[in-house]
């Protein structure tokens, strides 16, 4: 006996070449495979994507990126500094944590660049407010009440062309991040709830019910439309979310889960340009190996199901993947084989359609640290700026408020 | 005053009209009713419920017990915040309370200790309606704040700028507004030994002090801190950036610039007195014109308080914290020292949705628990992907029901939009609310009516 039946095989090929007849209507249905349709699905960044992965608490770069190559990492992280097969190595300086062999693959792939010593001047050491400036993509010293991604989509979308889900956090509550000044992006962890709560016959048909008041500046017409925009969007996501198209096995993490999520409406051509995602749990002052370890390996498998997901469909050229934390952690170990929060940090890229792949930058200096900390070398405005002009074909000066000098790595 | 007026008025100077207000309100002047509210105010109870940190016999906390105090310091925060929305429900003072949510966003602190914030809250709880030349030189050496901007690290050798910074940008003039960097330079040198000592007291401490000249708004001589204080209040933009501030929040998110040079003015002959400019706004025929009723939209926590006042709403601490997380304002955790943007800033499609569900969970009794965003501090939790579970809303519907009961069932939908509602009802559909209002006892047609008005948009406007 075949491993397929014949009805298994019928259906397969059937459906390959009915796809070669299907109008491009109905492609939109399934899983998108023509590469001019993310470009009309997606006309404000020129069908690409962006996927931002926060590692909330502080992720330690040394130990995920980690420079074999220097003595000083020894010197000071005796205990906790990985070596042997706690590491895979990218070259005769570098390895990743072995707990990344997902993330490893894909580098492997020549589909990972790696940003050493990303930062910003005057560093806060507090959580909150270190991802606030993260968040808002402000100077240390100004408090600013949007967020990077919500400004773009005020950019972006200024032409009227807006649906909150074109920028989505897989979240209950939704990040500053999100928040624009005139337009925000849409939260939503749970499809199906959310659905449920739309679903209220009163709140529903309100919704159904608005008709566009151009000119009416009342907070009534921002509500009532507010809440049709919603409708939709959230019809929207839980139609798109729940049609089972990946084929990837994910870990079994809520962050595993939130990611199949994005690679499901991905794979479902669902109009989203921007979507926000984090993974919590990295302050790591004590026992930190196991901890960061853990974590790690979540992010690292869950990122490769990932890149697999959308290479079946072509879409992976066509996604970037943005990985930060709001700082890293203290160059020197503290008593408690953990580490302490620290400064300048790692940052990760990866998808099918990077320029520049690999290590782009010099080593994390190791040797002039300021209070024990490193100093940052590239603002990670740049990083943003250059995401924001190359790959979204954004006004990056506009939507950060200042110039910054962007890198070619898309 | 008019129904509408009242309505409007309690919106603003309260929680919002219940059946109790309304009636023992009802057929007064705008005067008496102004005059009430203000009475209520005066009576002012400090908020108690963070016990003071132990210290050894030199009344000193000491460098370990700091580190457990920080470690602690967030539970507090959530503990402040579940007792002040407590207070704000049951306390008579609606007004003071309101007043000391405007100032707790305006001097938006989160330093990390319970008891200093607590201390902080009653400075605010006992000023929010007093002199706001005593609050901000109180406010300045408030320990919270020492620490919250880092004047703790404002020495004469080291500047640190960041208090002398927001007091400029946040808290008097506005951003950009009427200063330069270098008066921000000179300033911070001005406070420089300003700190907070180990009993968790402000202290000057003359030996980090700068005793040189500083040369702020050019003016030229050996300043303190107190003296760039006066400077601040003495400057115009300082009663504008505040009188708008409160226009936005009291009067109309949109705001009216010469409504608010006028405010300003006599915010500034006043000495600053806090009553006389609330007291000018509430009797203003202006404050009652219809484009300024219905023009706030509620906060978070307003909105919380209106449940719990008209309907008893509770749901467990927990469910609450994580309710406040999702609506984006949890009391003593603001975003940062700027505070909440508020008005349309509050509305997003998750936070909007999130909002108009919430009868829907009191009428069904139950809501499927959430979770708050896990503090930086905990240790991943999110290892299985977790399955709904359901919490017990509790509420209790026998004052509304009794305040309506003996309304006709045609005028029913009508009479609760009205109790309710206060921006342009054009947009409500009194037969869709009907359609969905369940007949089957007289009770359960006044609970329903009422549920579904509060589904509308509209009840997110005050």
């Amino acid at each position: 006996m075949s491993k397929y039946s014949r009805k298994d095989f019928l259906k397969l090929s059937g459906l390959a070449s009915a796809s070669l007849f299907l109008p491009n209507f109905l492609k939109g249905m399934g899983a998108g495979t023509d590469p001019r349709m993310s470009e009309m699905l997606l006309p404000v960044t020129n069908g690409k994507r962006l996927v931002v992965i926060q590692l909330s608490g502080g992720n330690d770069g040394l130990n995920t990126v980690v420079p074999r190559g220097d003595d000083l990492y020894y010197s000071n992280r005796s205990g906790l500094g990985l070596k042997g097969a706690e590491l895979i190595n990218l070259d005769t300086y570098f390895s990743l944590n072995a707990k990344l062999q997902g993330l490893a693959d894909l580098y492997m792939n020549g589909e990972v660049a790696i940003i050493n010593s990303v930062g910003y001047p005057n560093p806060n050491r507090s959580h909150f407010r270190s991802l606030d400036i993260w968040q808002s993509a402000s100077d240390a010293d100004k408090y600013v009440q949007s967020g990077w991604v919500g400004r773009w989509l005020d950019s972006a979308c200024s032409n009227g062309d807006y649906k909150p889900y074109y920028a989505l956090e897989l979240d209950d509550a939704m990040s500053l991040a999100l928040k624009g000044n005139t337009l925000s992006g849409i939260a939503v962890s749970n499809p199906k709830r959310m659905n449920a709560m739309m679903q209220d016959p009163v709140i529903y048909k309100t919704a159904k019910a608005w008709t566009a008041h151009e000119d009416d500046e009342h907070h009534i017409e921002y509500l009532h439309k507010t809440l049709a925009q919603t409708e939709m969007s959230v019809q929207t996501i839980y139609d798109k979310s729940g049609r089972k198209l990946s084929k990837a096995i994910y870990p079994g993490h809520a962050f595993g889960k939130h990611l199949k999520m994005i690679a499901e409406l991905i794979m479902a051509d669902a109009e989203t340009s921007v979507f926000y995602i984090s993974l919590p749990g990295f302050d790591t002052h004590a026992g930190q190996k196991n901890q960061q370890g853990r974590l790690l390996n979540v992010y690292g498998d869950a990122l490769k199901a990932f890149a697999q997901d959308l290479k079946s469909v072509n879409r992976w050229n066509d996604t970037l993947v943005m990985t930060f934390s709001e700082f890293g952690r203290r160059v020197k170990q503290n008593a408690s084989a953990g580490t302490d929060h620290g400064t300048a940090n790692v940052m990760l890229l990866a998808g099918g359609g990077l320029k520049k792949k690999g290590i782009l930058n010099e080593a994390p200096d190791l040797k002039n640290l300021v209070d024990g900390d490193l100093q940052f070398k590239v603002d990670f405005r740049r990083i943003y700026a250059s995401v924001l002009k190359n790959w979204l074909g954004a006004d990056a000066n506009g939507i950060l408020g200042a110039t910054f000098e962007t890198m070619d790595f898309v | 005053m008019k129904t509408k007026e009242l309505h409007h008025l309690l919106y603003r100077a309260a929680f919002g009209p219940t059946p109790q207000m309304v009636k023992e309100l009802k057929g007064m002047t705008r005067e008496q009713v102004v005059n009430r509210l203000f009475d209520d105010a005066d009576r002012i109870q400090d908020l108690m419920i963070i016990p003071k940190p132990e210290t050894n016999d030199k009344g000193e906390v000491g460098p370990l017990k700091t580190v457990g105090l920080i470690l602690k310091s967030q539970k507090e925060k959530d503990l402040l915040n579940l007792a002040w929305i407590d207070r704000m429900t049951v306390a008579k003072a609606s007004l003071r309370e309101k007043m000391i949510l405007f100032w707790h966003n305006h001097f938006a602190t989160s330093a990390p200790f319970g008891w200093l914030m607590q201390v902080q809250h009653n400075t605010l709880r006992r000023l929010a309606l007093g002199s706001f030349v005593e609050m901000l030189h109180e406010i300045s050496k408030d320990p919270a704040m020492i620490i919250w901007l880092n004047n703790q690290q404002n020495k004469k050798n080291a500047p640190n700028e960041n208090f002398a910074r927001e007091v400029m940008e946040l808290f008097t003039l506005g951003e950009g507004n009427g200063y330069t960097e270098r008066d921000i330079k000179e300033a911070a040198r001005a406070f420089t030994g300003w700190f907070v000592n180990q009993k968790g007291e402000f202290e000057f401490n003359e030996k980090q002090h700068d005793d040189d000249n500083k040369t702020v708004f050019g003016n030229t001589g050996n300043w303190n801190g107190n003296h760039i204080i006066d400077f601040l209040l003495a400057k115009q933009e300082t009663a504008t950036y505040l009188c708008r501030k409160i226009y936005k929040t009291f009067v109309n998110n949109t705001v009216d610039e010469k409504r608010v040079a006028d405010l300003a003015s006599r915010f500034r002959t006043s000495n600053y007195n806090i009553e006389d400019l609330m007291r000018h706004i509430f009797m203003s025929d202006w404050f009652y014109a219809s484009e300024n009723i219905g023009a706030v939209i509620c906060s978070p926590v307003e909105l919380i308080v209106r449940f719990k006042k008209l309907v008893q709403f509770q749901v467990d601490d927990k469910q609450q914290l994580a309710y406040q997380d999702l609506l984006g304002q949890t009391l003593f955790s603001p975003p940062n020292v700027a505070g909440w943007k508020g008005g349309r800033a509050w509305i997003d499609s998750s936070t909007l949705l999130f909002r108009l569900n919430i009868p829907t969970t009191i009428i069904n009794s139950n809501a499927i628990k959430l979770n708050k965003r896990p503090a930086f501090e905990e240790k991943d939790r999110g290892e299985k992907p977790q399955k709904d579970q359901q919490v017990v809303v509790k509420s209790d519907w026998g004052v509304l029901v009794n305040y309506f009961k003996d309304v006709p069932a045609e005028q029913l939908t009508d009479e609760v939009i009205q109790f309710f509602i206060t921006a342009p009802a054009t947009r409500i559909s009194s037969a869709l609310i009907e359609q969905h209002v369940d007949t089957s006892t007289p009770q359960r047609r006044i609970i329903t009516t009422i549920a579904a008005v509060m589904k509308l948009p509209e009840f997110q406007l005050i």
